[in-house]
């Protein structure tokens, strides 16, 4: 197929601009698509929507801070809704993290880390303080349930903005 | 259209699988584009994408202008790819378009889904160019509409009339790349990339 539009399309003034942007999103599209498993991901996501918590914003994460030390111990992360606040360090080991985190005001609580591929349940003490050994890297949020004096949760708990740990 | 998109904001907000299946089917591209450009691995950038979903999924009911949905999107995307480069410390925090490009772990490998010739040409020609050029050029050749303009205003952090005329250079160097390539015209090395200096 050689007609006169396949054949110059590379001639210098023949070729409009929007010809050759038009032939670069085909191209695009062939050599750098959406992997499927990314749109899949994406419409999957939408099982998440139902919650409860209080959605704690990010109002602290070291990875953002301007000056990073060499060595430094790991991305320590703060999440805030209302007088609520979840900390939370994270070390990488190899390809896994891990986890010390810390519910402010102190206290018991339910703590489950969420990802996409699964879940993890933990339990803060009567300091607040829980760990996870092993989470893999990853889309993540923190659901924490403070538990009253009897054990049973006090309300909805909050829930931290999704972060790619 | 703008209504459409109004209208699906609301009925994801509200539970409808169907409407977020079709904001995903609008905007999957952007999302992946804004991730790639930034010079982000496959891995990387499936991270990024599915983070952003994420977000959008916890903040539906606070979009305040649905017709902003592109722009916010690109907007989000660019602050987790740019925090997952960082993460990363490929790349300097000023210039994080200066990334190593994972190209190993791109999925297909262009060779073989690129079987006509003059395409292969163009996307080496089209990897030539500047990251900043190659980041502009796939925003808005994927979307060249008013509001994939918007959009790609935000994931670049460029004011939007600026993106014209820096599209029109960017498709003059990538005319350039392909004719040196097919020893037209300029016949030596480097080609002069036009991005603009910065001021």
């Amino acid at each position: 197929m050689t007609g006169p539009l396949e054949n110059d399309w590379l001639d210098e003034d023949r070729l409009d601009e929007d010809r050759l942007a038009a032939e670069l999103a085909r191209v695009l599209s062939v050599a750098d698509p959406v992997p499927a498993a990314v749109v899949d991901a994406a419409r999957h996501s939408f099982g998440w929507r139902e919650l409860d918590a209080e959605l704690a914003k990010l109002v602290a994460d070291s990875r953002l801070a301007a000056a990073s030390v060499r060595g430094d111990p790991g991305r320590l992360l703060s999440f805030q809704a209302g007088d609520r606040t979840l900390e939370i360090e994270v070390t990488r080991l190899d390809d896994r993290l891990r986890i010390l985190g810390q519910v402010v005001p102190p206290g018991p609580a339910q703590v489950r880390a969420e990802q996409p591929a699964g879940t993890l349940d933990v339990t803060a003490d009567h300091l607040g303080r829980f760990t996870i050994d092993s989470l893999p890297p990853g889309p993540t949020r923190f659901f924490c349930l403070p538990l009253g004096p009897d054990g049973a949760p006090v309300d909805a708990g909050i829930v931290s903005e999704w972060q790619v740990l | 259209m703008r209504a459409d998109r109004d209208s699906l904001v609301a009925a994801a907000a509200a539970g409808d699988q169907g409407a977020w299946d079709a904001i995903v089917n609008r905007y999957a591209g952007l999302v992946w584009a804004v991730a790639r450009g930034l010079r982000l691995s496959a891995a990387d950038a499936a991270d990024v994408c599915q983070v952003t979903w994420l977000r959008l999924l916890e903040n539906l009911n606070r979009i305040q202008d649905p017709g902003a949905l592109g722009s916010w999107l690109a907007t989000t995307a660019r602050r987790e790819a740019i925090g997952t480069l960082r993460r990363r410390r490929e790349v300097p925090v000023a210039e994080p378009d200066r990334g190593d490009v994972a190209d190993e772990q791109q999925p297909p490998p262009w060779q073989a889904v690129l079987v006509r010739e003059r395409d292969q040409e163009l996307w080496q020609a089209f990897r030539r160019l500047s990251d900043r050029c190659q980041a502009l050029l796939r925003l808005l050749v994927l979307d060249p509409t008013e509001g994939g303009y918007a959009a790609a205003a935000a994931a670049l952090d460029m004011p939007v009339g600026s993106l014209g005329p820096t599209r029109a250079r960017c498709l003059a160097a990538l005319r350039r790349h392909l004719r040196a390539a097919r020893g037209k015209g300029e016949t030596t090395g480097e080609v002069a990339d036009d991005w603009p200096a910065r001021e």
